[in-house]
């Protein structure tokens, strides 16, 4: 069965076919990094108008590089949150017009689980349950237990800021460009992970994040600093402070619920040191570990399609009734 | 041609649905559940005229300005009904619709139309009726809410105040328009989106808390 992904959460649009929940038939995605980087940040209404603007052409060139009509659509998948509130319902009303159209059954998606079935669609398999899942990106940071479709526990969120959210403003600070995360993880390449002393916030106290004080710290650093700054070694370390804190959390879950692997996901799972990191503990602890490639750990809708897939049977109102959720916890009812 | 209409601009949502012999207009209050209820919207609104989404060949999309929200939910449902249905899609802007209705009622002459915008302020466009053209041309700007200084006549869109009259668009002048030939062809469809004015209140507010920052 070929499902029709639909992603329009923050600031990619994306539409993606994939047959069976685990091959990737079609997947584009249209970036409006470019645009944003001027504010050093997403603005929503910039975000919904170019989600709009670039649905049409992307849904288009997906069905049409794929070979694929309408007729051959069994199901659409689309993110109905959490994320910003006037892209979510771009992406939503257009998989709504398909659906009611063509009679087609729709999948709300909630886009944090389809973070984590990215990584089980990046080798080709069906989720395996149970698994210790951490997604951390621009906007997230969760630490969850998940024991089945839609079936999670969360462990521990963050408080204030998320990793990527971090990344962005400390990249502002230093002016490195934005998004922050690829540029620091670049300037950081040459760096001394151990040159500056970060704090690891939280460690040892529950399953918690918290990142805001992480900024603090980096902003007094620099202040203190000033012209002897190495900014190199300022991100190596700041990635190693991250890392280490995501670190110290995952272990002490996977320790606790005895799950047999680890799945990370999230645009922050593409930074290189987070990942080695994340391997070596699992190495160490020996369980299995998941993480998928850097270009299916940002938004993507093949993502979306693939959780819609294994999720379609946990759909217990009319779809065609659901709302967008900027807040939608994982694992809680679809948003009417 | 049978068509289908929404104009999401406010929260009072308006639709029509027209055969070649009737139309049926239909007005809705939503409360940021748009997105939710549209398709109900939309049976409701073919259950009258006793139609099928399948024989809709031809749609309208209410451009505002106004709620860029709802008129974005109405743009996208609309948008992708008629790129996967090769169906024209016809954009009809709030000015346009009105200025018709207007001088349909023998006003001719140098108009103002306005809409209310955020903060004190009015969407508003200044037009000769009657129209040369039924569509296109119009080039609103954000302006401080009011009649015109100079005297001209000043109509408020589904509002009025003091110096400014009310004009409820018309949906007989509306079924006429959707009668009228429309731009066809993916760059038509591509084209009608919701008639911004920029640069918008949400950029303008981010510029400021942006430089407020240290």
């Amino acid at each position: 069965m070929i499902t029709l992904g639909i992603e329009s959460s923050c600031d990619d649009t994306s539409v993606a076919l994939v047959e069976d929940g685990i091959r990737v038939v079609s997947s584009l995605v249209s970036s409006q990094v470019e645009i944003h980087q001027r504010f050093g940040g997403v603005v929503p209404e910039v975000a919904s108008r170019k989600h709009l603007e670039a649905m049409l052409p992307l849904l288009q060139q997906a069905m049409g590089q794929a070979g694929v009509g309408i007729s051959e659509i069994g199901q659409i998948a689309v993110t109905a949150g959490p994320g910003l509130l006037g892209p979510l319902l771009v992406g939503l009303s257009t998989a709504k017009a398909l659906a009611w159209r063509y009679g087609l059954p729709l999948v709300p998606v909630n886009h944090l689980e389809a973070h984590l079935t990215a990584s089980f669609l990046a080798c080709h398999k069906h989720p395996r349950f149970p698994y210790v899942g951490l997604i951390v990106s621009g906007g997230h940071a969760n630490l969850v237990l998940a024991e089945g479709p839609r079936r999670y526990t969360t462990l521990g969120r963050t408080a204030d800021d998320a990793p990527g959210e971090l990344y962005d403003k400390v990249a502002r600070l230093l002016n490195l460009g934005y998004p922050g995360g690829p540029v620091i993880q670049k300037t950081g390449l040459t760096g001394d992970p151990k040159r500056y002393s970060l704090p690891r916030p939280m460690a040892g106290k529950g399953y918690g994040f918290s990142f805001s004080g992480l900024k603090t710290a980096v902003l007094h650093l620099v202040a203190q600093e000033g012209s002897r700054l190495s900014v190199p070694d300022l991100c190596a370390s700041l990635q190693a402070a991250v890392a280490d804190t995501l670190v110290g959390k995952a272990a002490a879950a996977l320790k606790e619920t005895g799950a047999g692997r680890l799945v990370m996901a999230g645009g922050v799972a593409a930074n290189k040191p987070l990942r080695e990191a994340m391997a070596a503990l699992c190495e160490r602890v020996r369980v299995e570990f998941l993480v998928p490639p850097p270009a299916l750990c940002t938004d993507n809708a093949a993502m979306i399609a693939a959780q819609g897939y294994f999720t379609a049977a946990t759909v217990d109102i009319d779809p065609l009734l659901v709302n967008g959720r900027a807040d939608w916890p994982m694992g809680a009812p679809f948003p009417l | 041609m049978n068509y289908i209409f929404l104009d999401a601009s406010s929260t009072d949502v308006v639709g029509q649905v027209g055969t070649a012999r009737d139309f049926f207009p239909f007005q809705w209050r939503t409360e940021r559940d748009l997105a939710s209820r549209l398709t109900r919207l939309c049976d409701e609104m073919l259950d009258r005229a006793g139609l099928h989404p399948h024989d809709i060949g031809r749609f309208g999309l209410g451009t505002g300005p106004g709620s860029l929200t709802g008129l974005r939910v109405a743009a996208a449902f609309l948008r992708t009904l008629a790129l996967t249905t090769e169906a024209p899609l016809t954009p009809v802007d709030l000015f346009t619709w009105s200025a018709h209705t207007l001088a349909a009622t023998g006003v001719t002459g140098r108009v103002r139309l306005t809409v209310p915008a955020l903060l004190n302020q009015a969407f508003v466009a200044d037009l000769v009726l009657p129209l040369d053209l039924p569509f296109g041309g119009i080039d609103p700007r954000l302006d401080a809410r009011g009649p015109a200084p100079d005297g001209t006549p000043t109509w408020g869109i589904r509002y009025e105040a003091e110096g400014i009259q009310r004009i409820d668009p018309s949906p007989t002048i509306l079924h006429d328009l959707m009668q009228t030939a429309a731009p066809t062809g993916f760059q038509a469809l591509l084209e009608a989106l919701p008639l911004y004015v920029v640069p918008s209140q949400a950029e303008i507010n981010f510029e400021k808390k942006r430089s407020a920052q240290p």
